[in-house]
Protein backbone atom coordinates (compact mmCIF):
# COMPACT_ATOMS: atom_id res chain seq x y z
CA UNK A 1 0.00 0.00 0.00
CA UNK A 2 2.66 2.21 1.02
CA UNK A 3 4.76 1.56 -2.15
CA UNK A 4 1.47 2.39 -4.21
CA UNK A 5 1.09 5.77 -1.89
CA UNK A 6 5.04 6.48 -2.90
CA UNK A 7 4.58 5.79 -6.45
CA UNK A 8 1.70 8.27 -6.62
CA UNK A 9 3.13 10.70 -5.07
CA UNK A 10 6.17 10.29 -7.58
CA UNK A 11 4.64 10.29 -10.34
CA UNK A 12 2.76 13.23 -9.22
CA UNK A 13 5.90 14.93 -8.54
CA UNK A 14 7.21 13.81 -12.20
CA UNK A 15 4.26 15.74 -13.41
CA UNK A 16 4.84 18.74 -11.60
CA UNK A 17 8.66 18.59 -12.38
CA UNK A 18 7.76 18.08 -16.30
CA UNK A 19 5.12 21.50 -16.20
CA UNK A 20 7.39 23.45 -14.77
CA UNK A 21 10.28 22.52 -17.07
CA UNK A 22 7.78 23.94 -19.96
CA UNK A 23 7.51 27.31 -17.81
CA UNK A 24 10.92 27.43 -16.66
CA UNK A 25 14.31 26.02 -18.53
CA UNK A 26 16.06 23.71 -16.31
CA UNK A 27 19.87 24.75 -16.36
CA UNK A 28 22.17 22.61 -18.19
CA UNK A 29 24.03 19.78 -17.17
CA UNK A 30 26.61 21.40 -17.67
CA UNK A 31 28.99 24.37 -19.34
CA UNK A 32 31.39 24.65 -21.26
CA UNK A 33 33.66 27.11 -23.16
CA UNK A 34 36.36 25.81 -25.71
CA UNK A 35 38.49 28.42 -26.90
CA UNK A 36 39.65 26.75 -30.03
CA UNK A 37 41.80 23.38 -28.86
CA UNK A 38 44.00 25.62 -26.66
CA UNK A 39 41.90 25.81 -22.97
CA UNK A 40 38.50 24.68 -22.32
CA UNK A 41 36.35 26.00 -19.36
CA UNK A 42 33.64 23.65 -17.68
CA UNK A 43 30.86 24.31 -15.16
CA UNK A 44 28.71 22.76 -13.46
CA UNK A 45 32.01 19.62 -12.30
CA UNK A 46 31.22 17.96 -8.84
CA UNK A 47 34.74 15.81 -8.93
CA UNK A 48 37.60 14.52 -10.60
CA UNK A 49 37.48 10.53 -11.81
CA UNK A 50 40.63 10.49 -13.28
CA UNK A 51 43.70 12.65 -14.12
CA UNK A 52 46.20 12.44 -16.61
CA UNK A 53 47.99 14.33 -19.81
CA UNK A 54 45.94 12.66 -22.46
CA UNK A 55 42.99 12.51 -20.89
CA UNK A 56 40.78 14.16 -17.70
CA UNK A 57 37.50 12.41 -16.71
CA UNK A 58 35.23 14.54 -14.50
CA UNK A 59 32.33 13.85 -12.97
CA UNK A 60 28.92 15.89 -13.13
CA UNK A 61 25.43 16.05 -11.14
CA UNK A 62 24.22 13.47 -13.75
CA UNK A 63 26.84 11.50 -15.59
CA UNK A 64 30.82 12.08 -16.88
CA UNK A 65 32.39 14.09 -18.53
CA UNK A 66 35.64 12.61 -20.47
CA UNK A 67 37.84 15.62 -22.12
CA UNK A 68 40.77 13.85 -24.25
CA UNK A 69 43.91 15.63 -25.77
CA UNK A 70 47.45 16.03 -25.15
CA UNK A 71 49.76 17.57 -22.73
CA UNK A 72 46.23 18.16 -20.70
CA UNK A 73 46.66 19.50 -16.99
CA UNK A 74 44.52 21.69 -14.57
CA UNK A 75 45.00 25.38 -14.86
CA UNK A 76 42.32 25.74 -11.96
CA UNK A 77 40.01 23.83 -10.35
CA UNK A 78 37.68 24.87 -7.55
CA UNK A 79 33.76 25.19 -6.71
CA UNK A 80 32.56 23.43 -9.48
CA UNK A 81 35.04 24.68 -12.22
CA UNK A 82 37.42 23.48 -14.09
CA UNK A 83 39.93 25.25 -16.73
CA UNK A 84 41.70 22.90 -18.51
CA UNK A 85 44.87 23.87 -21.05
CA UNK A 86 46.55 21.50 -23.21
CA UNK A 87 45.55 20.59 -26.82
CA UNK A 88 41.93 19.01 -26.09
CA UNK A 89 41.09 16.92 -29.20
CA UNK A 90 37.63 15.94 -27.95
CA UNK A 91 35.10 16.46 -24.92
CA UNK A 92 32.53 14.31 -24.58
CA UNK A 93 29.44 13.20 -22.37
CA UNK A 94 29.19 9.76 -21.00
CA UNK B 1 49.31 37.80 -0.39
CA UNK B 2 47.51 37.85 -3.79
CA UNK B 3 49.23 36.72 -6.65
CA UNK B 4 52.01 34.61 -4.67
CA UNK B 5 51.08 30.57 -5.22
CA UNK B 6 52.99 27.95 -3.49
CA UNK B 7 54.34 24.66 -5.61
CA UNK B 8 54.26 20.97 -4.21
CA UNK B 9 55.38 17.76 -6.09
CA UNK B 10 52.97 15.07 -4.26
CA UNK B 11 53.59 11.50 -4.43
CA UNK B 12 51.19 8.97 -3.83
CA UNK B 13 48.55 6.55 -4.92
CA UNK B 14 45.15 7.40 -6.18
CA UNK B 15 46.40 11.01 -7.05
CA UNK B 16 42.96 11.94 -8.78
CA UNK B 17 41.37 11.54 -5.57
CA UNK B 18 43.64 14.05 -3.72
CA UNK B 19 42.07 17.08 -5.75
CA UNK B 20 38.27 15.93 -4.67
CA UNK B 21 39.61 15.88 -1.34
CA UNK B 22 40.96 19.37 -1.25
CA UNK B 23 38.09 21.18 -3.15
CA UNK B 24 36.45 20.03 -0.68
CA UNK B 25 38.05 21.97 2.07
CA UNK B 26 37.62 24.71 -0.22
CA UNK B 27 41.08 24.90 -1.36
CA UNK B 28 41.63 25.97 -5.01
CA UNK B 29 44.16 24.27 -6.65
CA UNK B 30 46.02 25.31 -9.71
CA UNK B 31 48.52 24.47 -12.03
CA UNK B 32 48.01 20.78 -11.30
CA UNK B 33 49.96 18.59 -13.83
CA UNK B 34 50.97 14.56 -13.82
CA UNK B 35 54.41 13.68 -14.12
CA UNK B 36 53.76 10.00 -14.08
CA UNK B 37 50.73 7.83 -12.79
CA UNK B 38 52.27 8.12 -8.88
CA UNK B 39 53.60 12.12 -8.75
CA UNK B 40 51.96 15.43 -9.43
CA UNK B 41 52.83 19.04 -9.30
CA UNK B 42 50.45 20.95 -8.05
CA UNK B 43 50.22 24.43 -6.96
CA UNK B 44 48.33 26.30 -4.59
CA UNK B 45 47.90 29.85 -2.84
CA UNK B 46 50.45 30.73 -0.65
CA UNK B 47 47.71 31.85 2.06
CA UNK B 48 46.14 28.17 1.58
CA UNK B 49 49.64 26.53 1.29
CA UNK B 50 49.41 25.39 5.15
CA UNK B 51 46.26 24.02 5.09
CA UNK B 52 47.07 22.21 1.57
CA UNK B 53 50.13 20.48 3.25
CA UNK B 54 48.09 19.31 6.42
CA UNK B 55 45.96 18.08 4.22
CA UNK B 56 48.22 16.14 2.09
CA UNK B 57 50.01 14.80 4.70
CA UNK B 58 46.49 14.05 6.68
CA UNK B 59 45.75 11.65 3.62
CA UNK B 60 49.38 10.24 3.91
CA UNK B 61 51.15 11.58 0.61
CA UNK B 62 54.38 12.54 0.53
CA UNK B 63 54.70 16.32 0.29
CA UNK B 64 57.63 18.38 -0.68
CA UNK B 65 57.39 22.37 -1.48
CA UNK B 66 59.53 23.46 -4.49
CA UNK B 67 59.25 26.49 -4.44
CA UNK B 68 56.87 29.83 -4.54
CA UNK B 69 55.94 31.79 -7.59
CA UNK B 70 54.24 34.54 -8.73
CA UNK B 71 54.14 38.06 -9.68
CA UNK B 72 54.01 39.30 -6.10
CA UNK B 73 56.43 37.10 -4.75
CA UNK B 74 59.49 39.15 -4.66
CA UNK B 75 57.67 41.20 -2.02
CA UNK B 76 56.65 38.52 -0.11
CA UNK B 77 60.45 37.58 -0.07
CA UNK B 78 61.33 40.82 1.11
CA UNK B 79 58.50 41.04 3.53
CA UNK B 80 59.83 38.11 4.61
CA UNK B 81 63.75 38.87 4.79
CA UNK B 82 62.68 42.67 6.17
CA UNK B 83 66.90 42.52 7.43
CA UNK B 84 67.68 41.85 4.23
CA UNK B 85 65.77 45.51 2.89
CA UNK B 86 67.31 47.11 5.93
CA UNK B 87 70.54 45.86 5.30
CA UNK B 88 70.44 47.15 1.68
CA UNK B 89 68.50 50.58 2.65
CA UNK B 90 71.90 50.86 5.46
CA UNK B 91 74.65 50.01 3.02
CA UNK B 92 73.23 52.47 0.05
CA UNK B 93 72.79 55.44 2.27
CA UNK B 94 76.19 54.64 3.86
CA UNK B 95 77.76 54.39 -0.14
CA UNK B 96 75.87 57.83 -0.35
CA UNK B 97 77.77 59.26 2.65
CA UNK B 98 80.55 57.93 1.99
CA UNK B 99 80.71 58.75 -1.60
CA UNK B 100 81.41 62.34 -0.73
CA UNK B 101 84.58 61.95 1.32
CA UNK B 102 87.93 62.46 -0.47
CA UNK B 103 90.06 58.83 0.68
CA UNK B 104 92.90 59.32 -1.44
CA UNK B 105 94.64 61.99 -4.02
CA UNK B 106 96.56 61.02 -6.16
CA UNK B 107 98.99 62.14 -8.41
CA UNK B 108 99.28 61.59 -12.17
CA UNK B 109 100.82 62.79 -15.01
CA UNK B 110 104.98 64.49 -15.81
CA UNK B 111 103.53 67.06 -13.62
CA UNK B 112 103.57 64.71 -10.45
CA UNK B 113 106.86 65.60 -9.46
CA UNK B 114 105.48 68.66 -8.55
CA UNK B 115 103.03 66.31 -6.31
CA UNK B 116 104.43 67.85 -2.35
CA UNK B 117 103.45 71.67 -4.04
CA UNK B 118 100.54 70.62 -4.73
CA UNK B 119 99.24 68.98 -2.03
CA UNK B 120 100.38 71.78 0.02
CA UNK B 121 98.53 74.25 -2.45
CA UNK B 122 95.46 71.98 -2.21
CA UNK B 123 95.48 72.12 1.85
CA UNK B 124 95.65 76.15 1.59
CA UNK B 125 91.94 75.52 -0.62
CA UNK B 126 90.95 73.17 2.27
CA UNK B 127 90.94 69.98 0.10
CA UNK B 128 92.65 67.51 2.69
CA UNK B 129 91.76 63.83 3.25
CA UNK B 130 88.53 63.07 4.12
CA UNK B 131 87.33 66.55 3.23
CA UNK B 132 84.06 66.41 1.19
CA UNK B 133 83.70 66.26 -2.51
CA UNK B 134 80.34 68.23 -2.58
CA UNK B 135 82.34 71.07 -1.29
CA UNK B 136 84.91 71.34 -3.80
CA UNK B 137 84.05 72.88 -7.24
CA UNK B 138 86.30 70.23 -9.02
CA UNK B 139 86.61 72.61 -12.50
CA UNK B 140 87.80 75.37 -10.38
CA UNK B 141 90.06 73.65 -8.02
CA UNK B 142 91.75 72.71 -11.58
CA UNK B 143 92.06 76.57 -12.66
CA UNK B 144 93.50 77.44 -9.57
CA UNK B 145 96.26 75.07 -9.03
CA UNK B 146 97.11 76.00 -12.65
CA UNK B 147 96.88 79.60 -12.08
CA UNK B 148 99.31 79.16 -9.13
CA UNK B 149 101.66 77.16 -11.03
CA UNK B 150 103.11 78.38 -13.57
CA UNK B 151 105.62 75.34 -14.13
CA UNK B 152 102.36 73.38 -15.53
CA UNK B 153 100.83 73.86 -18.86
CA UNK B 154 97.81 71.30 -17.81
CA UNK B 155 96.19 70.48 -14.36
CA UNK B 156 92.70 68.24 -14.71
CA UNK B 157 91.02 67.53 -11.07
CA UNK B 158 88.59 64.61 -11.50
CA UNK B 159 86.75 62.50 -8.63
CA UNK B 160 87.37 58.51 -9.29
CA UNK B 161 85.64 56.94 -6.82
CA UNK B 162 86.68 57.93 -3.43
CA UNK B 163 89.98 59.26 -5.04
CA UNK B 164 90.63 62.80 -5.74
CA UNK B 165 92.88 62.26 -8.96
CA UNK B 166 94.78 65.32 -10.24
CA UNK B 167 96.49 65.05 -13.72
CA UNK B 168 98.93 67.54 -14.47
CA UNK B 169 101.48 68.50 -16.74
CA UNK B 170 105.10 69.96 -17.19
CA UNK B 171 105.24 73.10 -19.60
CA UNK B 172 107.11 72.50 -21.79
CA UNK B 173 110.03 75.44 -21.59
CA UNK B 174 110.07 74.71 -17.80
CA UNK B 175 113.42 73.89 -15.78
CA UNK B 176 111.34 71.02 -14.29
CA UNK B 177 111.43 68.94 -17.47
CA UNK B 178 112.61 65.66 -17.07
CA UNK B 179 115.08 64.36 -19.48
CA UNK B 180 116.78 61.36 -17.93
CA UNK B 181 120.04 62.91 -18.75
CA UNK B 182 121.24 64.66 -15.60
CA UNK B 183 123.65 63.39 -13.69
CA UNK B 184 124.21 66.07 -11.17
CA UNK B 185 121.96 68.19 -9.06
CA UNK B 186 123.31 71.73 -8.77
CA UNK B 187 121.70 74.31 -6.45
CA UNK B 188 120.92 77.68 -8.29
CA UNK B 189 120.36 79.48 -5.07
CA UNK B 190 122.27 80.57 -1.73
CA UNK B 191 120.06 79.16 1.00
CA UNK B 192 119.24 76.08 3.24
CA UNK B 193 118.49 72.87 2.61
CA UNK B 194 114.83 71.99 4.00
CA UNK B 195 114.35 68.95 2.19
CA UNK B 196 115.58 66.11 0.02
CA UNK B 197 114.13 63.50 -1.68
CA UNK B 198 116.42 61.03 -3.78
CA UNK B 199 115.19 58.59 -6.02
CA UNK B 200 118.18 57.84 -7.68
CA UNK B 201 122.10 59.22 -6.95
CA UNK B 202 124.00 59.66 -4.43
CA UNK B 203 123.59 62.95 -1.35
CA UNK B 204 126.44 65.37 -0.88
CA UNK B 205 124.22 67.61 1.84
CA UNK B 206 122.57 66.96 4.60
CA UNK B 207 118.92 68.69 5.42
CA UNK B 208 119.92 71.63 7.95
CA UNK B 209 123.03 72.41 5.71
CA UNK B 210 123.70 75.82 4.41
CA UNK B 211 124.47 75.84 0.84
CA UNK B 212 126.04 78.21 -1.93
CA UNK B 213 124.73 78.85 -5.48
CA UNK B 214 126.72 76.52 -7.90
CA UNK B 215 126.78 74.03 -5.14
CA UNK B 216 125.90 69.92 -5.79
CA UNK B 217 123.41 68.83 -3.67
CA UNK B 218 123.06 64.85 -5.61
CA UNK B 219 125.56 63.53 -7.63
CA UNK B 220 125.07 60.63 -10.18
CA UNK B 221 128.54 58.85 -8.72
CA UNK B 222 126.92 55.58 -6.73
CA UNK B 223 128.84 53.11 -5.27
CA UNK B 224 127.50 49.63 -6.20
CA UNK B 225 129.00 46.51 -4.47
CA UNK B 226 132.27 48.15 -3.95
CA UNK B 227 132.37 49.59 -7.53
CA UNK B 228 131.66 53.01 -8.63
CA UNK B 229 129.39 54.11 -11.75
CA UNK B 230 127.56 56.61 -13.17
CA UNK B 231 123.80 57.20 -13.12
CA UNK B 232 121.36 59.79 -14.00
CA UNK B 233 119.93 61.96 -11.62
CA UNK B 234 116.23 61.87 -10.18
CA UNK B 235 115.73 64.01 -7.25
CA UNK B 236 113.98 66.57 -5.66
CA UNK B 237 115.85 69.80 -3.63
CA UNK B 238 113.34 71.84 -1.52
CA UNK B 239 115.75 74.59 -0.29
CA UNK B 240 115.04 77.69 1.84
CA UNK B 241 116.05 80.98 0.64
CA UNK B 242 116.17 84.74 0.84
CA UNK B 243 115.84 87.68 -1.63
CA UNK B 244 116.27 91.12 -0.16
CA UNK B 245 115.39 93.96 -2.34
CA UNK B 246 116.20 97.93 -1.71
CA UNK B 247 114.02 100.85 -2.22
CA UNK B 248 114.65 104.40 -1.53
CA UNK B 249 111.99 106.78 -1.94
CA UNK B 250 111.60 110.53 -0.31
CA UNK B 251 107.84 108.86 0.98
CA UNK B 252 107.58 107.32 3.89
CA UNK B 253 104.87 104.19 5.00
CA UNK B 254 105.15 102.48 1.85
CA UNK B 255 106.03 99.46 3.83
CA UNK B 256 102.61 97.44 3.05
CA UNK B 257 102.44 99.12 -0.23
CA UNK B 258 106.19 97.57 -1.35
CA UNK B 259 105.59 94.42 0.61
CA UNK B 260 102.42 93.49 -1.98
CA UNK B 261 104.05 94.83 -5.24
CA UNK B 262 107.35 92.51 -4.28
CA UNK B 263 104.73 89.70 -3.34
CA UNK B 264 102.90 89.87 -6.29
CA UNK B 265 106.23 90.53 -8.53
CA UNK B 266 108.23 87.86 -6.70
CA UNK B 267 107.85 84.20 -9.00
CA UNK B 268 110.73 82.47 -7.99
CA UNK B 269 109.25 79.77 -5.21
CA UNK B 270 106.63 79.63 -2.99
CA UNK B 271 106.67 82.60 -0.68
CA UNK B 272 106.75 81.54 2.69
CA UNK B 273 107.79 84.75 4.90
CA UNK B 274 107.85 89.03 4.21
CA UNK B 275 109.01 91.82 5.92
CA UNK B 276 110.21 95.24 5.40
CA UNK B 277 112.49 97.41 7.52
CA UNK B 278 112.89 101.27 7.00
CA UNK B 279 115.90 103.30 7.55
CA UNK B 280 115.69 107.27 7.04
CA UNK B 281 118.76 108.66 6.22
CA UNK B 282 118.86 112.89 5.00
CA UNK B 283 115.31 112.83 3.86
CA UNK B 284 115.46 109.76 2.21
CA UNK B 285 113.51 106.40 2.93
CA UNK B 286 115.56 103.48 2.47
CA UNK B 287 113.16 100.18 2.50
CA UNK B 288 114.48 97.20 2.78
CA UNK B 289 112.26 93.89 1.59
CA UNK B 290 113.13 90.68 2.46
CA UNK B 291 111.20 87.93 1.25
CA UNK B 292 111.96 83.71 2.75
CA UNK B 293 110.73 81.61 -0.24
CA UNK B 294 111.26 77.55 -0.59
CA UNK B 295 113.05 77.06 -4.05
CA UNK B 296 111.82 73.56 -5.21
CA UNK B 297 114.51 72.24 -7.72
CA UNK B 298 113.84 68.98 -10.03
CA UNK B 299 116.56 67.24 -11.92
CA UNK B 300 115.73 63.47 -13.40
Amino acid sequence: MKSIKYLYVMGFIDSIKENFCDIFPVPPLYRAVILGDKAGFFENVVGIKSFSCGEIVAFLKKGELKITGTELYIKKYCDGDLVVLGKIQAVTLI
Amino acid sequence: MKGVYTQFKIKGYNLDNLLNHVKKRKITVYDAKKININSMIVSVKHAQSKNFFAITKELCYNIEKIKDKGSFYPFLYLYKNIGLIIGSVLFLTLCIIFNDFIFRIEFTGTGNVLSRELQLQLNEYGVTQFSRFSKIDVDNLSDKLLAKNPRLTFVECSKDGNVLVIDSALAEGSSDKLTGKETVLVSDVDGIVEDLKIYRGSQKVSIGDEIKKGQVLVDGLVTVKDQEMQVNVLAVAYIKCKAVYEYVSTKENLENTLLALYEEKFDDGEIIGSNVTVTNTENQYLYLIQIEYRRIIIVG
